[in-house]
């Protein structure tokens, strides 16, 4: 029995211990609790009437997948949402996918709800888990908005008559993946290239085609050949199976001058980077890739690597605004939103040291900014200013803004 | 043998040797641990989260993400109480759905058909292997689920997610959900309590040797109860598709472990034997959902929250083993 | 007071659990003497030996030698007190050799700079194996490749190693041949005449009478009386030991052979690595009684005759359905039962409550339309624990806390659930105290009228000639002699055709 006590003591300790550290931001629920949305749409739906700040802003809470580990496309992207939740009297809610798997997603979405929040934004897992419909459905019951990242979604398929028929679905951002893929391949054309291979995401995967499109056109416009593909996930998933593939290429393929990584660089890049200098070879075959990596400013500097192309950071900023205006009863746009934004283009040393110092900060957009694109605060502000911003996306506009305020 | 531990002197009379009501309290409190673990958890989590675990939403949520867990844990009793495990569930599970989803776009008669064949299908395998190869059961299950999984990408046709028809994800409901679990709940109880074919799966985990001289068929109760657990994947998998509305390579994604982790919260003994009950399934996967949920409801930071499950978890199933060998009968 | 006295214990308890194994117990060991130590099963025998013998810590009570204070904490601490003990079961690491044995945890003495000096260790082992009569055993040998006995003699190697003058032998003689009985009761004497004492612990009264000079008996953990060998009386002991009177032979009072004609089992030629062409036939109502050494073969034929081992060639057949038994599965639907030796691991379900190991081969007639019946499952274990007098506290309890006795009554309750006819029973007495075997035999013999028919495979000769309509001798592998029952059979008699 005395064992029994301590272990019930033990359990009380744990819990205590873990309410210490972990518990004391959680803040009580806004207060909007029970309440249903009418239904009745037309001017947003209904709004949090929860505390308002100095700002006149009311508070929110709006649901995220927890990042898991820093990496250089998430980090920077949870950074800014971070900061501008902040700004905006929004409470950030983190929920883990217990499993990369439909299931697993679908599970932390009802989590989302279940405590309480009144915005969901997501990135691609729905599109990938393939369950936009199962999310449509779930944030209409429960009457939750939500929005898309890195997602896009055409007229003609399902996923764009799921995201338009949900009351709730506020917006999804996406990039212009041929052109991604493009940008890389011709920058190797620029190089003197005409002997590539790649390496890219297993077939079947919507990115990975447009990806692939980008890549054809490249090859034709610089009339280069392609001489082979990797893209077996069991290499293409971690930095050895980086170095494997690009060993391979090498003895397969000696007269390969360039190499385009079109999708998974976060895990094989530092393997290719390592078989390139093992071999000797980093001034005689170029690299390009897409999506940012941690080592980029490195390997950009010693010239294994000659360009990238990333930076997708801020669609779910632009989300949050959008979705932060409708909280404050004073929408945007009445429409769903489908907005495309840029990606960032670092093709030397000196564009990635420029990124290191604003871009990868967290305040790609300051408080201030953030603040004046809400209409409560700053009447003026249109949709049309939004995708102004959306547009002026680029390493100038961010170096730009950032050299104003100082 | 002069039993050291035999009690002959307290054997003779009857008196000395009645339990006594302490001990019978004890018997209560340590073999109900598990139970009285959950609702501890659930009480305290209630009390911290001001009862918003209680809401009508978060209840349903709960018994929705309970849903599939119980029913594989009900599923894998019968390898449980044998003492066996099935690694490639996991697998199975994708491997059945992706085929069936891929069917279920030309028939749904026929696309249920082949999701749940070819799940038994692969319990039929396993179950031979089992008890025939006599290899050890989980190398076994790690090696078939290679084979498998090696298989998905292929079966997937190029495309990342197969999508299911409307009609047929139309069918999920939380009354569905809850009246499949009652009905499984009376199967496997009468199965598992009341036929010979569930005594039998507990006496081989319990004394393989002994069940064999009582004329236990081994062979046939070990492929049995691999069969069964075929078929259970078939049915998570079918259910799966109806709940997601796709089927992918990570359909069922460490559905196994999750299914072995609630069973050991609800306190089934992992060598089998008559320390596996109905009850550990649905107690387990409670607990687990229940935590999951309640912890962030309660708005722990992530990260906290798997250190301070991990933590929970081995103490609840270390005091469980512990507690009951303790049980006096 | 006598300044002969040696090992004196005074008020020794021992406890396991809620299980008094050991209450209050005193006695004295005197120098020149072998004494014996005998009770019923679970009686604290074993468990005083071992606290003599530095296994257990006492819960409470005093040990002196020569009046000096000893409290062992390990065995090694008591061999350098020279008090050795040879325990019941193996005592011995099969995977290292048998020099390593004698050795174990005293390799100190062979080592030099930290290396063992493995030369000396075995010349060492040779001339202690020589000493106590373990001349053929070779001190290289890895111990596992000896059979039991030899790895007795190791066992008796270590002890008599650090020269006892307290030698314990608990029950060691139950796995010897004439032969090890032989060495062993020297090494006895050899303790005895070197002015030391020797604890015996022994089941076998025969065996007492003829080596002790005096004999404590204990019962249920507690000092029932020391006698002198002028008091060492078989029945009196037997009575002290159980509490009651015992009759003077508890085995079948009848001295011919009583059965019917009709045959109920038939072997033909069986043969198997170990068996060389077995034939046997029993009959209904009879109780055939296989013997022999323990490699004889006789326990692997009793496992092929109920299909749990298959044979190479020859048939089992059950002569009322002309069913071949070739596994247990079979056996048991044409009413046959077996009873391992191993008990504990083979008959029995440790694990498993009382009810549940008797219901185990009757689920097929307690089954209502593919349901098991609780209430009918609860009725069978309920009548054959009450009709065998199973002592427990509810059916509910595991066999693991049974005694061993008690244990033996459950497989018989099993067997007995599922109204076997055959009953194939393989050592059906071994370890088990002279009350519940009494009641064993008595069992056999209602079988035995009810026309049940019993295979009794016994290392045992007395209870296999006490009870016998029939006996087998096996030897290598065959059969080479049988006997019919008679008053004139004689242990004498069937032995020579054992060796």
């Amino acid at each position: 029995m005395k064992k029994l006590l301590a272990l019930l003591l033990a359990l009380v300790m744990v819990f205590s211990l873990a309410a210490c550290s972990g518990g004391n931001d959680a803040e009580e629920p806004s207060g909007n609790e029970g309440e249903e949305p009418s239904g009745n749409e037309g001017d947003g739906g209904e709004t949090p009437s929860g505390e308002t700040d100095e700002n006149g802003l009311v508070s929110w809470k709006l649901g995220m997948m927890d990042p898991g580990a820093w990496n250089a496309t998430s980090g920077p992207l949870y950074a800014q949402m971070e900061a501008a939740c902040e700004a905006l009297n929004v409470e950030l809610y983190y929920v883990v996918a217990q499993e990369n798997s439909a299931e697993g997603h679908i599970a932390a979405i009802q989590n989302m709800i279940g405590a309480d929040c009144d915005g969901i934004i997501l990135l691609n897992g729905p599109l990938v888990q393939g369950i936009v419909q199962q999310v449509a459905d779930m944030c209409d019951e429960a009457g939750v908005y939500w929005s898309l990242s890195w997602t896009k979604i055409e007229e003609g398929d399902g996923n764009y008559e799921a995201c338009m028929n949900s009351e709730y679905f506020v917006s999804t951002t996406y990039e212009d993946d041929v052109h991604s893929a493009n940008w890389c391949t011709n920058l190797l054309g620029e190089l003197g290239c005409t002997q590539l291979c790649e390496i890219g995401f297993a077939a079947g995967n919507a990115t990975g085609d447009m990806r692939d499109q980008g890549v054809q056109q490249g090859l034709e416009e610089y009339s280069m050949e392609l001489l082979a593909e990797e893209r077996d996930q069991t290499l293409t998933s971690t930095s050895d199976g980086g170095k494997t593939i690009m060993d391979r290429f090498i003895t397969s393929y000696p007269q390969m001058d360039g190499l385009v990584i079109a999708g998974m660089s976060q895990f094989v890049l530092s393997g290719v980077v390592s078989s390139l200098e093992e071999n000797n070879l980093q001034d005689d075959i170029q690299v390009t890739c897409i999506d940012f990596h941690e080592y980029q400013t490195q390997y950009l500097e010693s010239g294994v690597l000659d360009g990238i192309i990333g930076g997708h950071v801020v669609g779910t900023y632009y989300s949050l605004i959008l979705m932060a205006n409708l909280m404050n009863g004073t929408p945007l746009t009445e429409e769903k939103a489908l907005i495309e934004d840029n990606f960032i283009e670092l093709a030397s040393y000196e564009d990635a040291l420029i990124w290191d110092e604003y871009g990868n900060t967290g305040d790609i957009y300051t408080a201030e900014e953030t603040l004046n694109m809400m209409q409560k605060v700053n009447p003026d502000f249109t949709y049309e200013d939004l995708l102004a911003v959306v547009d002026a996306y680029s390493l100038d506009d961010i170096v730009t803004r950032a050299e104003a305020r100082a | 043998m002069s039993g050291k531990t035999s009690a002959p002197a307290a054997a003779r009379t009857k008196s000395q040797d009645a339990i006594s009501t302490a001990q019978k309290v004890k018997n209560i409190v340590f073999t109900n641990f598990p139970l009285i673990c959950l609702i501890v958890i659930i009480a305290f989590l209630g009390i911290v989260t001001s009862g918003s675990l209680f809401s009508s939403y978060n209840v349903q949520t709960i018994l929705n993400q309970m849903f599939l867990y119980v029913l594989g844990g009900f599923g894998c009793l019968f390898l449980f109480a044998q003492g066996g495990i099935d690694l490639s569930m996991a697998a199975n599970i994708g491997m059945a759905a992706i085929l069936g989803a891929r069917v279920l776009e030309v028939s749904i008669p026929l696309g249920i058909a082949v999701t749940i064949l070819t799940a038994t299908a692969v319990g039929v395998i396993m179950g031979l292997i089992y008890a025939y190869a006599k290899i050890p059961v989980f190398i076994q299950g790690l090696g078939m689920n290679f084979l498998i999984n090696g298989m998905l990408y292929p079966l997937c046709g190029g495309r990342a997610t197969i999508p299911v028809s409307r009609t047929l994800t139309a069918l999920q409901s939380s009354t569905t959900e809850i009246i499949i679990t009652v009905v499984a709940l009376a199967i496997v109880i009468l199965a598992y309590n009341y036929t010979k074919f569930g005594r039998e799966c507990r006496a081989i985990g319990a004394g393989e040797v002994a069940a064999v001289q009582s004329g236990i068929n081994v062979k046939r109760v070990k492929t049995m109860a691999f069969i069964i657990t075929g078929l259970t994947c078939g049915i998570v998998a079918l259910l799966t598709l109806i709940r997601t509305g796709s089927a992918s390579q990570t359909t069922g994604a460490n559905f196994n472990f999750n299914v072995m982790l609630s069973m050991i919260l609800g306190g089934a003994v992992m060598t089998g034997g008559t320390g596996v009950k109905v009850r550990n399934a649905i107690i387990g996967a409670a607990t687990l959902i229940v935590l999951q949920t309640g912890l962030g409801l309660w708005g722990m930071n992530t990260r906290i929250q798997e250190i301070v499950k991990g933590v929970l978890f081995i103490l609840m199933i270390v005091s469980t083993t512990k507690l009951e060998s303790k049980i006096v009968k | 007071m006598d300044k002969d006295v040696i090992l004196k214990a005074e008020h020794m308890y021992k406890s396991f659990g809620v299980t008094k194994a050991v209450v209050d117990f005193s006695m004295e060991l005197r120098r020149g003497e072998i004494h014996g130590l005998i009770g019923e099963n679970g009686s604290g025998k074993s468990t005083f030996s071992s606290m003599v013998a530095g296994l257990y810590k006492p819960d409470s009570g005093k040990m002196t030698i020569d009046g000096k204070e000893y409290a062992p904490t390990s065995t090694e601490d008591a061999a350098s007190k020279r008090v050795a003990l040879v325990v019941q079961e193996i005592g011995t690491i099969g995977s290292i050799t048998v020099a390593a044995n004698i050795f174990l945890n005293k390799e100190k003495q062979f080592t030099n700079f930290g290396m063992i000096n493995f030369a000396k260790m075995q010349s060492e082992a040779r001339r202690i194996l020589d000493i106590i009569g373990g001349e053929h055993i070779d001190p290289n040998a890895r111990t596992e490749s000896l059979n039991l006995e030899d790895r007795k003699l190791v066992e008796i190697a270590k002890a008599m190693y650090c020269e006892p003058e307290v030698l314990i032998i608990d029950e060691t003689s139950n796995a010897l041949t004439t032969r090890g009985r032989r060495i062993l009761y020297q090494n006895m004497r050899a303790v005895r005449e070197n002015g030391g004492a020797v604890l015996f612990i022994t089941h076998d009264l025969n065996e007492l009478v003829q080596m002790c000079d005096s004999v404590t008996i204990m019962r249920d953990g507690v000092f029932v009386t020391t006698l002198e060998k002028e008091d060492m009386d078989i029945d009196r002991m037997k009575e002290l030991m159980v509490g009651r009177d015992i009759a003077d032979n508890y085995y079948r009072p009848d001295f011919a052979p009583d059965y019917q004609d009709e045959v109920v089992l038939k072997a033909e030629d069986i043969v198997s690595p170990e068996l060389h062409g077995v034939s046997l036939e029993l009959h209904k109502g009879e109780i055939l009684g296989i013997g022999g050494l323990s490699e004889s073969g006789m326990h692997e034929l009793g496992r092929i005759l109920f299909g749990v081992d298959k044979a190479d060639r020859g048939t089992v057949t059950v002569t009322k359905s002309g069913d071949h038994i070739t596994d247990p599965g079979k056996a048991i639907k044409n009413a046959v039962g077996y009873m391992s030796k191993n008990r504990d691991t083979e008959a029995l379900i440790l694990n498993y409550s009382i009810r549940n190991n008797i219901a185990l081969p009757s689920y097929d007639k307690l089954r209502r339309g593919g349901l098991i019946h609780a209430k009918e499952e609860k009725e069978l274990s309920a009548k054959w624990t009450e009709e065998l007098k199973v002592k427990m506290r509810s059916d509910e309890q595991l066999c693991s806390q049974l005694s061993g006795g008690n244990k033996q009554k459950v497989v018989l309750a099993k067997w007995m659930g599922n109204d076997s006819q055959i009953l194939i029973m393989d050592c059906p007495t071994r370890g088990i105290d002279i009350g519940v075997k009494e009641n064993i035999y008595k069992l056999m013999m209602q079988f035995k009228r009810e026309g049940r028919s019993m295979i009794m495979i016994s290392e045992e000769l007395p209870e296999l000639l006490g009870m016998s309509d029939r006996v087998l001798i096996m030897k290598d592998g065959m059969i080479s002699h049988e006997d019919m029952r008679s008053p004139d059979l004689t242990e004498q008699k069937v032995i020579s055709h054992m060796i």
